[in-house]
């Protein structure tokens, strides 16, 4: 007779099997149920925008930087977001490599959400001449399980979070304007030593944060593991490691579906599906409600 | 010898006055003391040990894995072996350069933090073995080596490993002719000397000492230790207590002891 | 201990925005600056630990401290008890170094009569306020602050009795509204006269004004009128930077020129590609040059092409271009002269570029000594003060005691400038003393040359050994004994800080070993020290005709570190190793131990080798061992300087003379020329090897940082005067190199002794000195090899290390060279080449005040003797420039030199050149041609005594 704890580690699979065909999971949840999801937003006030987001053990915390920069010829009326995300060392414990891996296809996933959905022209100070640089960066602080959804939640909480100051561009004569028209503002210079004879460019920053990126519209995920004909909503590590196949559902703020991403593995059969969605739907108002409220 | 400045009655003054006539420091500190310091332990699920710890705006969380396996080719047939990792998050930091996993800078902090701990864990006590230490910054305000230090200790101590004493880190600084206890992002200086030490504080033993940039010729290395040596005591009895409270909490939740 | 956040965004040069956190401590145990408090801490942490005890406390807001600094720092019984708060001395730092120097004195000294306390307002939790990120303004906030903390304060010390009154300058109307006590410095003035003259003037808010003028109104309905505004306006801060960023504008120093006030130069760089090139740009005219003074830092518009022209030539002193009126008739005639002049100019270089001033980047406004102009005051408590410096304008004052201020030296200080007036007003900080009073005009001398003239600090005294400090055996077995040397000094008789000291031993028949032994002041000055602080600040010791101000202690420069004859001191020694010829063989460096045998003047060590000489030519040998060594000395010391010279050193000259002092009356009652003997080009030839062995041996080790002196080359162009002068002389001048230049100098010298003019040589030697730059300091890393050139030395490199006392320089040479040979490790901010620089840098500036000084010494006791000597004074005297109105001239036998007017009655032409002047009469002036001067001293109180030279 081998104890359960051994039992659990020598054969993952058979043990989550036990739970699921008796409708319960491993940690007492039942199979739609989500864990507990706490939302604190603007806890890094280093940052111009920042969440932390906590689903059950799983700990996710997201970062806005900004910089002024000079547009890209491209696209000369258009800022730039960089998307980031890093799976710290005291999250899995596990080898450089092995989190660098995740960390990449995480970035890729959030990026190719988040990205389409931010109005970058709004990052624009003058075109040609200055825009914003924002650089979002994910921190995966403890990893148990369902990465994916807390992640895309903790950025869209800290893209909505995030106040930039208000930039004008000054242009030699009108300085006096600006001058009488904003407090505590302070020159700035944002013009390269080394850049050959172009007219340099200088900005007025205010101390005061105001202004906030339109994001409407966003994207909130809800996953499942698909095992034994059963859909697990957000998934703890343990039923990760043992699942294979698995099912996001896209889901617009409002509750409506806007997308699915699902790839291979086990059949999700209709009925399963139109399970899947009704719990998204109802998940997607608890994000909502915790998004309200920490803002 | 600051040559001599010539300026009118309209110019004020450069740089920062470090210490007021009144005595206090930019923050509103004295000399001797350190910043507020909040911490907990047991805050991740994953890591076998974790804490977190802030010494006023300097926020790491540490983690702690193993006793376990060498995930490498390395280990030592009759002791365990220790690593460490420090990384700094992007938006840490409000120094004007930015630190991140690998550079100069955390490869030498994890060095100091990994020979530190070495010398304090009983390592025979787990042969064959591997600790894992991470130390990930949050936000930097000066003093990351010792909060580090601080937050892998309690880490340590959340996951049971063996070791003969606590470690207790603090750090000195001059301004103004001055030491400065514990000193943040604004009074420490890469043109200015500072002290980390590191202590046993029960047997009171020195566990490491590094000294950046060069003491004044009239400041005197004693009384740099001095003033490090009692900060490091007003930090030991935050540790101590925190960890007894989390110690009487784990207790009281298998129900031995009543609180 | 609660904490609050402060944040901050900030932007870094790269672009990158930050928001900055900083912790704020907030405390419940700090001292409220109560003597009686019973609640709060006795003693305070820091270094202002006085206390406040009257009923009634002054608390100053920004302003009042900003602006009436020296009134609120005055002791009298209505300013006896001051509470500065935390808030206001953090704004008044941030706006006025000096001024919170100031008041940091005032805090931390204890005076008689006045109680000064501080109140950490912004880290007592009562009284701290959170500052809203989104809404107020900082002044705002900082008013806030200072109302929130007297509120407190007035509740807090109900019970013993205290009250704490708001000590305003502006416009108290917010104090009013939040009904806190306030009175305004004008009051507590006008209650008390005497202190209305260290009052401020500056200008009232605009509602305050509207209020006078309103009830002026009723009054006198003509006094509305607006005064005319005679400046053009200052663009704001912002656009002007704006503009400086897309090149339409530029920023200098402002420099009157030293012989036109009417002109002054910015010296600016139009080119951003070419960085180092810097055009000097023109400032002509009281209305371009838009109040700026001496030395601010100003931006500047560059005017059209058609406006370009040529300096002027002229000398206009600020009494021509004053204008007390408001009548424009004195520009008129001014720009009028000028056109005339203008016509001279030689049309074959470009005009300089002109320009306007159109906002001022930084004040450099310092006090200044000046006399009241008895001529402007008219009856009221307003007159004109004449600063000394004459680059200056006048000084429009207010005081009570104007009429007993007459004719006295005062210190004054620039509160404003409106453009309405033309002239800056400002208050009287101190007397000084009676003009023509030697002490009153010598103190006048070091103020304006900015001479530390204080006393060391306790701190600095602190360093020095004991008085009883002898060299010990322990000395003596660290460092090389070289006690038994026969070592000796030479210098100027009466010379106490004697820092150098020589030995000539003659090792074998092909080579002599001769020793530089130079004082050992790094032996007794620590670097980082309080002494050495204070010696850096001081820079050199600055000697003036009858006294001297000096680097280091007198126990350290007159005596321990004084190489005396007899004693036994510490010494860094240099011992070179030669052949008969001078050809360094090896060359040692060490600390050592050195008993000098005979401290000798110059006329002594010169006859005794005379005596010496002659003996030997009779067959009586040499016995006397400092004799002998004297006399290897110079022998090697005559091969050292043909050497020297053949490698193409120059002679220069100065016209500096020597006074003859009567020590009972303290007079002068004569000059003579110096003597120079050959004891005196002994001395210099080994103390300029040793500096050269010194300087090569620093480089080696430290290429990056060593402190070094170089003369650069003097471009064609500087030498363009020298070369007129000597033709209009009839002489031509080879200037291709430094050795033809020193040859053809010899030869025209010759030449003109032959034909009777003794003088001649030096003069050009003296012109010659003039059109180059001056030799200066720098750190070897900051300038590329061939420029450590020492010019006037025929030197590559070139240092000063021989005379620690009095140079603050050769200190840093000592410690480099100590670091060289392991004694010491290099002090951190030595090894910085920028450091150093910074050290040179400043080090220059106060050699150059220092010789400002010892110059503005010598001619104030050239006038005391003229005076002496009566009105009817007559010399022979040199033409050493020829201006478009008139003449520099050197008067050889006092060594002074002026300006002699030349009326455009008297004048009929300037020949194209500019060496020669016709006159009316028919004489023909020649640059460097003879012409008898009369010298009368022109006495008015409101200046300097003014030496008048007139052409006879």
């Amino acid at each position: 007779m081998i104890s359960e704890d051994v039992y659990r580690k020598v054969h993952p699979k058979e043990y989550l099997k036990r739970f699921i065909d008796k409708d319960v999971r491993p940690d007492g949840r039942a199979v739609s149920t989500a864990r507990y999801l706490r939302l604190t937003i603007g806890s890094i006030n280093t940052a111009v925008g920042s969440a932390l987001v906590r689903l059950g053990n799983t700990t996710v915390l997201a970062g806005v930087n900004a910089t002024l920069i000079r547009p890209n010829n491209a696209n000369p009326d258009k800022g730039i977001v960089e998307v980031s995300v890093e799976l710290l060392p005291t999250a899995s414990g596990e080898s450089r490599n092995v989190r660098g891996e995740e960390a990449v296809v995480l970035a890729e996933f959030l990026r190719t959400l988040i990205i389409p959905h931010i109005d970058v022209s709004t990052l624009c100070v003058e075109a040609d001449k200055l825009v914003w640089c924002l650089s979002l960066t994910v921190y995966c602080i403890d990893h148990d399980g369902n990465l994916e959804d807390s992640v895309v939640l903790a950025a869209v909480a800290a893209l909505r979070n995030v106040r930039l100051p208000t930039v004008r561009m000054v242009d030699g004569d009108e300085g006096g304007d600006i001058e009488n028209g904003i407090e505590n503002t302070r020159m700035i210079d944002a013009d390269n030593e080394a850049e050959e004879g172009n007219e340099s460019i200088m900005a007025v920053v205010s101390s005061k944060r105001t202004e906030s990126l339109e994001l409407d519209n966003f994207p909130l995920t809800v996953s499942f593991q698909l095992f034994c004909e059963k859909a697990l909503i957000d998934p703890s590590a343990e039923e990760e490691v043992v699942c294979v196949s698995r099912v996001t559902f896209i889901m617009k703020p409002t509750g409506d579906m806007r997308g699915i991403l699902k790839e291979g593995g086990h059949i999700l059969s209709p009925k399963l599906y139109n399970s899947c969605l009704a719990q998204s739907k109802e998940r997607v108002k608890e994000y909502m409600k915790k998004l309200q409220a920490g803002s | 010898m600051a040559p001599p400045p010539k300026r009118g009655r309209g110019g004020g003054a450069r740089g920062l006055e470090y210490i007021s006539l009144d005595g206090l420091r930019v923050d509103g500190r004295l000399h001797t003391e350190v910043r507020k310091i909040r911490c907990s332990l047991g805050t991740l699920s994953r890591a076998d040990g974790s804490a977190y710890y802030e010494q006023g705006n300097t926020r790491v969380l540490a983690a702690v894995y193993g006793p376990r396996e060498p995930t490498g080719r390395d280990f030592e047939h009759d002791k365990a072996i220790v690593k460490c990792e420090f990384s700094t998050a992007m938006f840490a930091s409000t120094a004007r350069r930015r630190t991140w996993k690998g550079d100069r800078k955390s490869t030498a902090a994890a060095i100091v933090v990994q020979r530190l701990f070495e010398g304090v864990i009983l390592l025979a006590e787990y042969p064959r073995c591997q600790i894992d230490i991470y130390v990930q910054v949050l936000q930097n305000d000066g003093g990351t080596l010792v909060a580090a230090v601080n937050a892998a200790c309690l880490a340590l101590i959340n996951a049971g490993v063996a070791m003969s004493d606590y470690v207790v880190a603090c750090s000195v600084g001059y301004v103004d002719n001055t030491f400065v206890a514990d000193p943040n992002s604004l009074e420490s200086g890469s043109d200015r000397p500072e002290l980390t030490l590191a202590i046993t504080p029960h047997s009171g033993k020195i566990c490491s000492c590094q000294l950046v940039s060069k003491l004044a010729d009239d400041a005197s290395f004693e009384s740099a230790m001095q003033y490090a040596t009692a900060g490091a005591k007003q930090i030991f009895q935050v540790l101590e207590y925190e960890v007894k409270k989390y110690s009487l909490g784990l207790l009281d939740s298998r129900g031995m002891v009543a609180l | 201990m609660p904490v609050r956040e402060k944040l901050f965004i900030r932007k870094s040069h790269r672009g990158n925005v930050q928001v900055v956190a900083r912790e704020h401590y907030l405390r419940k145990e700090l001292p409220c600056g109560a003597l009686k408090c019973a609640s709060c801490e006795k003693t305070g942490h820091g270094k202002a630990q006085g206390r406040v005890s009257e009923a009634s406390v002054l608390v100053p807001d920004q302003e009042a401290v900003l602006r009436q600094a020296d009134l609120i720092g005055k002791v009298h019984p209505a300013l006896s008890d001051l509470l500065f708060l935390q808030s206001v001395l953090r704004v008044v730092r941030s706006k006025s170094a000096d001024v919170y120097e100031q008041v940091q004195s005032m805090l931390t000294t204890t005076m008689e009569g006045k109680r000064a306390a501080i109140f950490s307002n912004e880290n007592r939790e009562e009284t701290y306020l959170h500052r809203s990120h989104t809404g107020e303004s900082e002044e705002y906030y900082d008013r806030n602050l200072l109302i929130a903390a007297v509120k407190w304060l007035n509740q807090h010390w109900t019970s013993i009795g205290m009250k704490a009154i708001i000590l305003t300058d502006s416009n108290a109307s917010s104090y009013l509204e939040e009904d806190v006590p306030y009175v305004t410095v004008k009051k507590i003035c006008e209650d008390h006269h005497e202190l209305l003259e260290l009052y401020a003037e500056h200008d009232e808010l605009p509602e305050a004004m509207d209020i006078e003028s309103s009830n002026e109104n009723r009054s006198n309905p003509q006094k509305t009128k607006r005064p005319r505004a005679v400046y053009p306006d200052y663009l704001p801060e912002r656009k002007a930077k704006a503009g400086i960023r897309a090149r339409r504008y530029f920023q200098g120093t402002y420099h009157p020129s030293a012989y036109d006030v009417t002109e002054a130069t910015v010296t600016v760089c139009l080119e951003p590609k070419n960085k180092s090139k810097r055009t000097q740009v023109l400032i002509v005219g009281r209305e371009n040059q838009n109040r700026s003074i001496d030395g601010d830092v100003v931006v500047i518009e560059l005017l059209p092409k058609s406006e370009w022209r040529f300096p002027s030539n002229l000398a206009v002193d600020q009494e021509a271009a004053d204008i007390d009126s408001d009548s424009e008739e004195a520009e008129v005639t001014l720009s009028g002269s000028r056109a005339k002049s203008e016509k001279l100019k030689a049309a074959d270089r470009d005009p300089s570029p002109t320009g306007r001033v159109v906002a001022i980047a930084q004040r450099n406004w310092r006090p200044y000594c000046a006399t009241i102009s008895e001529k402007s005051l008219k009856g009221g408590e307003t007159a004109l003060c004449v600063p000394i410096d004459r680059s200056v304008p006048k000084i429009r004052v207010r005081s009570r005691r104007i009429s007993q201020l007459i004719g006295k030296r005062v210190l004054i200080i620039i509160d404003k400038w409106d453009r309405t007036s033309i002239h800056p007003s400002g208050h009287i900080i101190r007397e000084i003393g009676p003009s023509e009073d030697k002490e009153a005009e010598t103190e006048v001398i070091l103020i304006e040359n900015g001479i530390p003239t204080r006393k060391f600090s306790d701190a600095a005294m602190g360093c020095l050994p004991v008085e009883s400090w002898r060299v010990t055996e322990e000395h003596c077995k660290t460092r090389w004994d070289l006690r038994e040397l026969t070592i000796c000094s030479v210098d100027p008789p009466g010379c106490t800080d004697i820092d150098d000291a020589l030995h000539f031993r003659r090792i074998n028949t092909d080579e002599v070993e001769v020793g530089v032994h130079i004082a050992d002041v790094t032996a007794f000055v620590g670097h980082g020290s309080a002494l050495d602080q204070e010696a850096s600040e001081r820079g050199c010791t600055v000697y003036l005709v009858d006294r001297r101000i000096e680097m280091l202690p007198s126990l350290l420069s007159g005596n321990f570190c004084s190489l005396q004859g007899g004693e036994e001191r510490l010494a860094f020694s240099a011992i070179l190793r030669m052949n008969n010829n001078g050809n360094i063989k090896r060359s040692e460096f060490g600390r050592s131990v050195i008993k000098s045998k005979a401290a000798l003047t110059y006329e002594m060590a010169q006859n005794r080798i005379d005596e010496a000489r002659k003996g030997e030519s009779q067959g009586k040998p040499t016995t006397d061992e400092v004799t002998k060594s004297l006399m290897g000395l110079a022998e090697i010391a005559k091969k050292l300087r043909a050497r020297r010279m053949a490698a193409g050193a120059l002679i220069l000259a100065s016209p500096e003379v020597k006074f003859k002092i009567e020590e009972a009356r303290d007079e002068i009652t004569d000059v003579a020329m110096y003597q120079v003997r050959e004891t005196n080009r002994m001395v210099e030839e080994f103390m300029l090897l040793a500096n050269i062995v010194v300087a090569e041996k620093m480089l080696k080790h430290f290429p990056q940082c060593a402190m070094l002196r170089r003369h650069p080359k003097p471009s064609e162009e500087m030498f363009e005067p020298l070369i007129r002068a000597a033709k209009s002389a009839g002489f031509d001048l080879d200037v291709s190199n430094s050795k033809r230049l020193n040859e053809s100098l010899a030869e025209i010298e010759k030449a003109a002794k032959a034909r009777g003019d003794e003088y001649l040589g030096t003069l050009l030697r003296i012109v010659a000195t003039r059109s180059m730059t001056q030799a200066v300091y720098f750190s070897s890393g900051e300038v590329s090899d061939p420029e450590y050139l020492h010019y006037g030395l025929a030197a590559p490199v070139y240092t000063h290390f021989t005379s620690p006392i009095r140079r603050y320089a050769d200190v840093l040479v000592h410690r480099l060279l100590s670091a060289c040979l392991g004694y010491a490790s290099l002090p951190m901010s030595l090894q910085d080449s920028q450091r150093m620089n910074q050290y040179a840098e400043a080090i220059n500036q106060r050699h150059r005040c220092a010789q400002y000084a010892s110059r503005a010494s010598t001619l104030l006791h050239t006038v005391l003797l003229f005076k002496r000597q009566g009105d009817k004074l007559e010399e022979a005297a040199r033409i050493i420039r020829i201006l478009g109105n008139g003449l520099v001239v050197l008067v050889p036998r006092y060594g002074v030199e002026g300006i002699v007017h030349i009326d455009d009655d008297a004048k009929a032409r300037v020949d194209e050149t500019g060496s020669a002047m016709t006159l009316k009469d028919g004489r023909t002036l020649r640059v460097l041609g003879e012409v008898k001067v009369r010298i009368r001293i022109d006495s008015a109180p409101e200046r300097m005594d003014k030496v008048i030279y007139e052409l006879m």
